[in-house]
């Protein structure tokens, strides 16, 4: 764990351990939000859409997704905990992962996707006062802009040009209003007044030579984005007495993002006591304030796809305003304009400062434990938590916001110029949103253990029995009011009523047909809660130091809202035993084997469905997607009844192997299947059954795996040493069984498909592309060889099975070289085997709109392109979803699946501590500089400069996300009295 | 050990024991809130309410004789909309779920669990468990009935009992599967039974467009029968629907357009882009039970218009031609060629119980008895609504012409229901009448913008049902597809 306390670059501590734990996968791509850490590969799909859309599709939210969880369960100084950012990463003692049964099955419900458990630090009995001093900056800089290939201002106005179709989509089309529509850029708005006559082609030509010569991006890099930079001080005091001793950190982060104007700091104080009243009885109490205030400005959501060339400043740094960046086009703004005599321009630089959320969290964490020896023996253990948080968040909106004014003329009913307009919304003051969030858990836990061993420790025998319960309860609220002003706080009264149900008949800008209707904003309010009660008992038994024999049982329930009471009887339970084999005396001959162990497990453990979200009877909730005009809210099923709904069940059997050799060499090596059945998630049903798709059972799944870490110190001298650390993880997944919505039997409901019976979660599949005919459209290749471009035309077994998207080998390798006071580690990680679709342009029919990657300069444009090119002919009458050819054919074509494995070195990190005999001189125990350096990209197997860990898929198709965080450099300074 | 060890350790092993007694049932009986599992009357009477149960689809509107395509807008729509106007067998691709089974299917199963679950609730009175059951019934109907001319053959009581129809479900439990088609002749006595069974138990007023009425429960068998060729039986119906009417405590009838488009009238103030002011679909004097869709057609989408044969069935005084314009969606010039008409208004197009197809049935079953005066009479009554009155008189030589009566009542309802999705029922239906099947027109044409037909796609009578689809059909193996 040294390393992990060597990187002090960041407050997440679980980036802390990436690479240095065989197993658990860390996925820092945006699209694995679902899934960011994996222990063993995937034991639990959960709920992804009714349509089996990749999992990077599922948003990862599991307040408003629940069905099941995928994430490990972390449990924090002996308590399951679901935010482990309050946690000060200086604080923590000790990480320790979780993986087979034995260990996890303790845990319980929840368990099966294993278990991660962090022990903060405490201080020891006499000692004397210690004080340390903890500092980082780590600057990581601006997001990779340019890493996403897109056009620049000539090249974009150029495909732009010749793409133009002004008959197939005629201005006027354009032109008109339709709510949550945008105004017509530049490009366009001068193509069309070409192709109309308002303007010569001489003018039109200049107009778009000098918006070719315009670019954008500096402005966007700068005004748009600035340098991240996060910075720690933790200040940690701590001293033991006889009876008393204490631990106490206070901290300060300072976050800045790469938005400008944001703001982020959070402050933290945590104590740790522990008393020992007598021999028999001693406790300990943990107090932990977490405090944080944080200001989001209203930055456009921008990068290089944005029209580039569109500055947002002029020379003399005023901004620029754009209205078409809107909802209307110019001649509908003037008509609006005239009518409402609400300004609707937009300017974009000058929004920013029009609307600021801010947030304000407070967070406390308190445990406390007893331990009371009853006899000899017999201890009992109890130990209690309650963690308490709060977050409110507000968000004032200008009056000179565009959201505001844009709102405003929806309420505004003048039907001509002349009209005086007769405004149903403040005219005045901005709108102001206040929001509640409250999370209250509790644990309660009582055991009882006896510890006892005769005969000289020939037996040794330990018995647990614990009884634990545990509520979750997430409350949350928020208000919306108009007209409000910040100083006075006032603000002016709506008429709701009339305006959300009724409708405002004919206003200037109606946002639904004719009329305009107001959403319930005024009051949200939601809760969740979630109980459990837990027995368990672990029971351990060693002969001679040699055999061990464990078991342990677990029974969880949790609320029984919606669930039969069978739905949930299912205990965990699980055996093991370990053999010492290196204290067998026919082995004692071998002088260099410090030890050898041998280990087996086996066990179950579960995965919950969340309470009144899965069901066995009908669950209804009330209807308010519809506008109603009585008073009454109608009911609506929320989620279908299914009687046979019944918990996830994961058996774990676990063989390992720990040795030590030469005094040098430290190894384990473990072999596991996982299997997992009763998968909880979507299950498909049958249409005539009423839905398309409810929380059910509806598979099951198998992981099998090695996994290998190595410790080796490879030199060890006086004045210098260099130790290794590698760690290797194969993991093998495959859905075992699945029920999908009917039989597969198209390509294209396939190619789609991430989780099918047969291949490993996470499949990427693809057609069998064959490049371009002479038309320039995409071309498929059937299993009996047909080549051909006709849509729809591929059946299932014309797909092919690329591999999956997630790394098949990964693992991690780490150096340590230190010579006296000089320290260096070099961590790097790899992922290995796995796929990852490429992000190709997509758009090739319709009005070009939006900004295409540079290869969208190479499609296909007159016959003979098809010899050198794959990317297709850009058919703008070619409507939405062809009749005569398929655009997927090249999007999702095996072409476009790359080899995703690459090497990162996370961090190197070197450290200088000063003479330990000039520091005495001073009354100076440790004065350590850091200097560190993360994620420098070594190899990827791509070609295409793709950092495989920003990329994900959405819709089948791949995204590149932006880098961020890479190349980061971060100086560190610890100082000890 | 001595003996105060073992005496202290008792008492704490009893103070801790009697901690760690905990009651578990109470400490999980928590009911989450924002949601419920139905126990009481009142929640299923909620259910009722729900909004979904009045969704309709739209599927039916690009299929009617009435609908020309335009282009430019066409070749550019959606492939779903394309299909159903060129009728082509498969609408969806394979591995799409068919829309306008979904909605069906999701309300089928709220009817099921009333019907099945309420009368197990014990609070409330007995009288309203009968409503809401019947309520239930009358909701399961209407769905049946719109299946049924979706999926099943027009209703032929010569082949009806062995006419492929729509599976009858009768229990709302989603672990079901592998179902199989019912009859054509089953559904309808399923979807009459339903009725029947229900009449006696609702109210006799009408209190609330968004719950079944009698006087709704009424004009749904009237229709029933209609689409049966019970002419006679469906007018007793009718009749009685529409003196129930009579008896409402929300405002019913047909509104006087002579009335309404004037200043202060519900259609105003009109805009020049969206056509006439919206009239909310709860205060919709026209709308006896509340059910629809929304019709993109009669708003920002251009390509499906009114053809020739049918713009030319007004006459310009006729006050329905309001809801039209011969500009595109925000177009100021005129634009369409050869007459044809885009409809402009309502959004929402109403397609559950909507007074008047109730009035048009009624009169097509007087005239179809033989009782012309009669029919002509009210046919007059209901035309001063939608014209100036010197122009509601029907042509003498029509009046007294049964046939030609009839076919002058089957314009009557194109001008009333142009591109609104009832002329693809009337399509059915006439299309088995022994007496009028020549007024269903099996062509569909594309126009360009100078009025040139570009292509002719014609109807076959097979497409005359829909198909259910691969994803359906391989979900159950005993469904047996239409051709």
């Amino acid at each position: 764990m040294s390393i992990a306390k060597d990187r002090t670059y960041s407050m997440n501590i679980l980036q802390r351990i990436d690479g240095l734990v065989a197993g658990l996968t860390i996925n820092n791509s945006p699209g694995a939000a679902s899934n960011p850490y994996l222990i063993r590969g995937l034991t639990s799909i959960g709920t992804f859409g009714a349509n089996n859309v990749s999992a990077s599709d599922y948003d990862g939210d599991t307040a408003l997704n629940p069905g099941t969880n995928r994430s490990p369960l972390f449990v924090v100084d002996g308590i399951p905990t679901n935010n482990i950012s309050f946690i000060n990463p200086q604080d923590v003692e000790d990480i320790t992962v979780l993986k087979d049964a034995t260990a996890a099955s303790i845990w319980g419900a929840r368990a099966a996707n294993g278990v991660i458990v962090v022990t903060t630090k405490k201080a020891s009995n006499n000692k004397k006062l210690t004080i340390n001093y903890n500092a980082f900056t780590n600057i990581q800089g601006r997001p990779e802009l340019d890493y996403q290939p897109y056009m620049n201002s000539a090249d974009f106005i150029q495909a732009a040009r010749e793409v133009f179709d002004p008959v197939s989509y005629p201005f006027e089309q354009l032109n008109a209003y339709t709510f949550g529509g945008s105004g017509i850029p530049p490009h366009l708005r001068t193509l069309y007044a070409e192709y109309m006559g308002e303007i010569s082609s001489e003018v039109a030509n200049a107009r778009l030579d000098s918006l070719s010569s315009l670019s954008n991006r500096s402005q966007i890099r700068d005004i748009w984005y600035r340098q991240a930079i996060q910075s720690n001080h933790t200040l940690t005091l701590s001293a033991g007495g006889v009876k008393h001793s204490i631990y106490s950190s206070l901290a300060y982060t300072d976050t800045k993002n790469s938005r400008p104007g944001d703001s982020d700091k959070q402050f933290k104080l945590n104590i740790r006591q522990d008393y020992r009243f007598n021999d028999r009885i001693s406790a300990f109490l943990i107090t932990d304030f977490t405090k944080s205030k944080a200001l989001t400005k209203n930055n456009l959501d921008i990068d290089y796809g944005f029209f580039p060339y569109q500055l947002f400043q002029n020379e003399n740094g005023e901004h620029i305003s754009i209205p078409y960046m809107g909802l209307l086009t110019e001649d509908v703004r003037a008509d609006f304009e005239a009518r409402s005599k609400v300004n609707l321009n937009y300017n974009p630089l000058d929004e920013r400062d029009y609307a600021d959320l801010n947030s304000d969290v407070f967070n406390g964490r308190f445990i406390g434990g007893v331990d009371i020896g009853i006899f000899e023996n017999l201890n009992f253990l109890g130990t209690y938590s309650y963690i308490q948080g709060a977050r409110k968040s507000t968000n004032y909106i200008n009056p000179e916001s565009y959201i505001v004014r844009s709102e405003l003329v929806q309420f505004t009913v003048a039907d001509t110029p002349d009209d005086i307009p007769q405004y149903f919304l403040p005219d005045t003051g901005g709108r102001y949103t206040e929001g509640h969030t409250s999370n209250r858990n509790f644990t309660i836990r009582n055991q009882l253990s006896y510890d006892n061993s005769w005969n000289e420790g020939k037996h040794q025998l330990s018995i647990l029995l614990g009884q634990e319960a545990q509520e979750q309860l997430t409350e949350s609220s928020s208000t919306v009011v108009r007209g409000y002003n910040p100083l006075l706080q006032t603000s002016l009264p709506i008429d709701y009523a009339f305006l959300e149900n009724e409708g405002l008949e004919n206003p200037v800008m109606p946002n639904f047909g004719t009329i305009s209707t107001l959403t319930d904003d005024y009051f949200v309010q939601s809760e969740i809660l979630t109980r459990f009660t837990s027995y368990y008992t672990n029971a351990g038994y060693t002969l001679d130091s040699k055999y061990t024999f464990n078991g342990s049982w677990r029974r969880d329930k949790s609320n029984l809202f919606g669930l039969d009471k069978s739905a949930q009887n299912k205990p965990s339970w699980s055996v093991g035993t370990k053999w010492a084999v290196g204290r067998e005396n026919f082995l004692s001959g071998f002088k260099n084997l410090n030890f050898l162990d041998l280990r087996a497990t086996y066990g179950i453990t579960g995965n919950a469905p969340t309470p009144g979200v899965s069901s066995t009877y009908d669950i209804l909730r009330p209807q308010t997607d519809y506008v109603v005009l009585s008073n009454r809210i109608p009911l609506t099923i929320q989620t279908p009844g299914n009687p046979k709904l019944t918990w996830e069940r994961t058996s774990t059997l676990n063989l390992g192997i720990d040795f030590g050799i030469y005094d040098r060499i430290n190894a384990s090596v473990d072999v596991y299947r996982k299997m997992t059945d009763d998968l909880l998630g979507q299950l498909p049903l049958n249409i005539f059954s009423g839905f398309t798709s409810a929380i059910g059972n509806f598979g099951s799944l198998e992981n099998k795996g090695v996994e290998l870490t190595l410790n080796t110190k490879n030199i060890e001298t006086q004045n210098f040493s260099w130790t290794t650390l590698f760690t290797m993880a194969y993991n093998k997944n495959k859905i075992t069984d699945l029920e999908l919505p009917g039989e597969v039997t198209t390509g294209d409901q396939k190619v789609d498909l991430a989780y099918l019976k047969g291949f490993p979660a996470f499949a990427v599949f693809a057609y069998d592309y064959k490049g371009l005919d002479a038309e320039g459209d995409p071309l498929v290749q059937l299993q009996d060889g047909t080549i051909t471009k006709e849509p729809n035309i591929t059946s299932a077994d014309d797909i092919l099975f690329m591999g999956t998207a997630q790394p098949v080998w990964s693992g991690g390798l780490s150096n340590t070289f230190s010579y006296k006071g000089f320290n260096l580690s070099i961590n790097a990680v790899y992922n290995l085997g796995h796929v990852m679709r490429r992000d190709v342009t997509t758009n090739f029919s319709g009005l070009l709109e939006s900004v295409p990657f540079t290869d969208f300069a190479n499609r296909w444009k007159e016959p003979g392109d098809e010899l050198v090119t794959n990317i297709p002919y850009y058919d703008p009458t070619g409507a939405l979803s062809g009749d005569t050819r398929d655009i997927d054919y090249y999007i999702k074509g095996n072409q476009n699946v790359l080899d995703a494995s690459y090497v990162k070195l996370r961090d190197i990190t070197l450290s200088y501590g000063l003479p330990k005999e000039f520091l005495q001189k001073i009354n100076v125990k440790d004065l350590t500089l850091r200097f560190s350096v993360s994620n420098v990209l070594l190899w990827t197997a791509n070609k295409y400069d793709i950092d495989p860990e920003f990329q994900f898929s959405s819709l089948s198709r791949g995204v590149r996300a932006l880098r961020t965080n890479q190349g980061s450099v971060a100086l560190g300074l610890h100082f000890s009295l | 050990m001595n003996f105060k060890t073992i005496y202290s350790g008792i008492i704490s092993f009893v103070i801790i024991g009697s901690l760690t007694v905990s009651c578990d049932d109470d400490f999980l009986e928590v009911t989450p809130k924002g949601s419920l599992i139905a126990e009481s009357v009142y929640d299923y009477d909620l259910l009722l309410d729900d909004p979904l149960l009045r969704e309709a689809s739209n599927v039916t509107v690009p299929m009617g004789d009435e609908v020309a395509a335009v282009e430019p807008f066409y070749s550019t729509i959606e492939l779903r909309a394309r299909r159903l106007f060129k009728w082509e067998a498969d609408i969806y691709n394979s591995d799409q779920t068919p829309q306008e089974l979904q909605t069906s299917m999701t309300s089928l199963y709220s009817y099921n669990k009333i019907i099945n679950e309420v009368s197990a609730t014990v609070d409330g009175t007995d009288e309203l468990r009968a409503q809401l059951e019947a309520e239930a019934r009358v909701g399961r109907a209407l769905s049946y009935f719109i299946l049924i001319n979706y999926y099943g053959k027009p209703y032929d009581a010569a082949t009806a009992s062995s006419d492929l129809g729509f599976p009858i479900i009768e229990y709302s439990d989603i672990s079901s599967t592998d179902f199989a088609r019912n009859t054509v002749q089953e559904v309808y006595d399923f979807i009459i039974d339903d009725i029947e069974m229900a009449l006696s138990f609702l109210p006799r007023t009408v209190k609330d467009r968004n719950r079944v009425s009698a006087a709704a429960a009424e004009a749904l068998y009237g229709k029933v029968l209609m689409f049966q060729h019970r002419f006679d039986e469906a007018l007793v119906h009718l009749d009685l629907a529409l003196d129930y009417t009579a008896n409402t405590q929300v405002e019913l009838g047909i509104y006087d357009y002579n009335e309404e488009f004037l200043d202060g009238g519900v259609f105003t103030p009109a805009s020049p882009f969206f056509g006439p002011a919206t009239v909310n679909r709860n205060l919709n004097k026209e709308v006896l039970y509340d059910k629809g869709f929304v019709n993109s057609w009669s708003f920002v989408q251009n390509e499906f218009v009114i053809n020739p044969e049918t713009a030319s069935l007004f006459n310009s005084s006729d006050l329905r031609l309001n809801f039209y314009s011969d500009a595109e969606f925000f177009g100021f010039e005129p634009f369409y060629p050869k007459g044809m008409l885009r409809k402009m208004g309502p959004l929402f197009q109403q397609f559950g119980i909507f007074l008047p197809d109730i009035y048009l049935l009624n009169i097509e079953a007087t005239a179809r008895l033989g009782f012309l005066e009669d029919a002509v009479s009210k046919l007059e009554t209901f035309r001063a609504n939608r014209m100036p009155v010197e122009d509601t008189e029907v042509p003498s030589a029509i009046a007294t012409d049964k046939d030609k009566l009839v076919t002058f009542i089957f314009e009557e309802r194109m001008r009333e229901l142009a591109l609104t999705g009832y002329r693809w029922f009337d399509m059915r239906r006439l299309s088995v009448d022994p007496d009028y099947s020549d007024l269903v027109s099996y062509t569909h044409k594309l126009y360009n913008e100078e009025g040139q037909v570009l292509e002719t796609y014609e109807l076959t009578p097979e497409r005359f049902v829909l198909r259910f689809g691969d994803l359906v059909l391989s979900q159950n193996p005993n469904l047996t597809e239409n051709p």
